[in-house]
């Protein structure tokens, strides 16, 4: 296991942490978890990219990052006017 | 080691523990504002990721799609951090504007 290998899998042990935090913490704060579970995401995907010598899981990071912000959105919209 | 590996090493040590910084802060505060400062440190450990990648690669595939994931990560960061700011704030007091007579807490020192 190399050094990319290894600060992946940490990072993968702070996104469950992360989708725990979603699923239990209150709406808003659920939202906070959310979106931080998003940029974590992010970066295991860049480290799995590099660890891997895959370069597509580095486009799968962009791709990640943008879903991730525009899903963030649109539930911080939801909750301003429904919830 | 090379010097090229220590900065390596030293980036991923960086974004590695901020988003272990973020994490801990998570569970340790009690309110969605204070959890809310965490995201945007947060959003600086993909940048160091994405350094950390380019000083090993250069400006190679892996090197090119870390800048843009880097940059992607610097630009939507704030704009998240400022809408859920804006939704929590519209959630408990239903307007984001200030009330005639509303005036915004100051931190006292």
């Amino acid at each position: 296991m190399n050094e990319w290998e290894l600060a992946a899998l940490v990072l993968f042990a702070v996104l469950l942490l992360c989708m725990v935090l979603t699923a239990v913490l209150p709406l808003g704060s659920g939202l906070v978890a959310l979106e931080l579970s998003g940029t974590v995401g992010t970066a295991v995907l860049l480290l799995l990219a590099e660890g891997f010598n895959r370069p597509s899981f580095a486009s799968l990071a962009i791709v990640f990052a943008f879903l991730s912000f525009v899903g963030a959105l649109a539930f911080a919209r939801l909750l301003e006017r429904r919830l | 080691m090379t010097f090229k590996g220590v900065v390596v090493g030293a980036l991923l040590v960086l974004g590695v523990g901020l988003d272990l910084l973020a994490a801990i802060g998570m569970v340790a505060m009690r309110d969605t504002l204070d959890r809310l400062h965490y995201v945007g440190a947060a959003g600086f450990s993909v940048v160091a990721i994405s350094a950390a990648i380019l000083v090993e690669e250069s400006f190679s595939v892996v090197g090119d799609q870390a800048i843009v994931a880097g940059l992607a990560s610097l630009l939507t960061t704030p704009v998240l951090v400022h809408v859920t700011a804006r939704t929590e704030r519209i959630r408990r007091h239903g307007r984001w504007e200030l009330a005639a007579g509303e005036r915004v807490d100051r931190v006292r020192r």
